[in-house]
């Protein structure tokens, strides 16, 4: 199937789905689902020259449907497409956020201050796994965002044509690590402060990191994970940044230990 | 009067023996019953048809991995199904007969 066909086959099952409004919302999804593979066929068809004139228009279809379901021919009251697939979305970013400014702050110099973001971030962590987490359909519907699929296909297309993309997907394993890496760090770094740098925060940091590669794996196969997986990203980009800054000092014989 | 009219009460009917020749998934039931000549039947109500005897237990389904792209999920006639189609038949036969009867007599 060529770009083309896709983008007309997404473009109107996303239309179907606006149109069945109304319907449970895992039914929905269920029927769009299914419809997938068969609307994906009608439009690889040599004879098919718009999926509008072969299937007709998607308001139509839904129609149809409704009829041979047995439900009723219109919805009840229009309703605005549900936010939840935003909410969520804006969960993960700001849970995220918050990651990766506690990651930062792990390394200040400032007694207390990682405390705080740290509430947070344990508030952020709760509601991003009521969010994401829960629910199988949850990443689902976030991914199916117009903007979300936008920079999945620029990225698909980046793979395609730019090998240096491709190549740097196939680094995963490794960044995997390299987060898992600075997991550790900044769990030491947390430990730290609160004094408990025995074998206490030594196995706690150990965790940290093998807690990372477990959570990174699961999410690459069950994207429910990403709800943890990805704010532990933010998390550890905030120490990489700090463990930056602090490398000079390591070099003029300052003190590292923040 | 309109086929897609009378297709409405029967089309349960007509999946229900299309599927009793072999599974099939959405698009491929659509493409049998029009073979059979069922040209108006459309891709909604085959796949609403389909989804409505399967919520009510007539039919089991699978999925099986296609060549050409995703998963396809195929629909399956189990004990209840074949027993609303053969139901289903004596009494399209009975009704046919009694409306062949009916118009014989009118146009005679």
């Amino acid at each position: 199937m060529n770009a083309r066909t896709d983008t007309e086959v997404q473009a109107y099952l996303d239309r179907l789905r606006r149109e069945l409004a109304g319907l449970p919302a895992a039914e929905i999804e269920e029927i769009v689902q299914d419809l997938e593979p068969q609307v994906s066929a009608i439009a690889a068809d040599p004879g098919t020259d718009s999926l509008i004139d072969r299937l007709g228009d998607p308001a139509e279809y839904a129609r149809e449907l409704r009829s041979a379901l047995g439900m009723p021919d219109e919805p009840v009251a229009w309703r605005p497409p549900p936010r939840l697939p935003r909410t969520g979305l804006a969960v993960l970013a700001v849970t995220t956020v918050t990651a990766c400014v506690a990651g930062y702050l792990t390394g200040q110099v400032m007694a207390n201050e990682p405390r705080y973001p740290l509430l947070f971030l344990v508030f952020g962590l709760f509601a991003s796994w009521l969010a994401v987490g829960r629910d199988r359909s949850a990443m689902r519907e976030i991914t199916a965002l117009p903007e979300l699929r936008l920079v999945k296909e620029r990225l698909a297309v980046a793979e395609r044509h730019l090998p240096v993309a491709a190549y740097l997907t196939s680094l995963w394993p490794g960044m995997l690590l390299v987060k898992a890496a600075f997991a550790w760090l900044g769990t030491v770094w947390l430990f730290g402060w609160f004094g408990w740098l025995g074998a206490g925060g030594a196995t706690a940091a150990v965790t940290a990191a093998v807690l990372t590669v477990l959570v990174g794996n699961r999410a690459h196969r069950d994207r429910r994970w990403l709800w943890l997986s990805i704010p532990l990203g933010g998390w550890a980009v905030g120490v990489a940044v700090k463990a930056m800054e602090l490398l000079p000092m390591l070099a003029t014989g300052d003190h590292v230990w923040p | 009067m309109e086929i897609s009219q009378l297709l409405k009460g029967v089309l349960d009917l007509a999946v229900l023996a299309v599927l009793s020749d072999e599974d099939g998934y959405g698009y491929d039931v659509v493409r049998r019953l029009r073979q059979a000549g069922l040209d108006e039947v459309g891709d909604a109500s085959v796949y609403g048809t389909l989804r409505r005897l399967y919520n009510g237990g007539a039919l089991t389904s699978y999925v099986r991995p296609s060549e050409e792209g995703p998963h396809r999920k195929y629909y399956a006639l189990n004990e209840v199904g074949r027993q609303r189609l053969a139901d289903g038949a004596k009494t399209w036969r009975g009704f046919a007969n009694t409306m062949t009867d009916l118009l014989e007599g009118a146009t005679a």
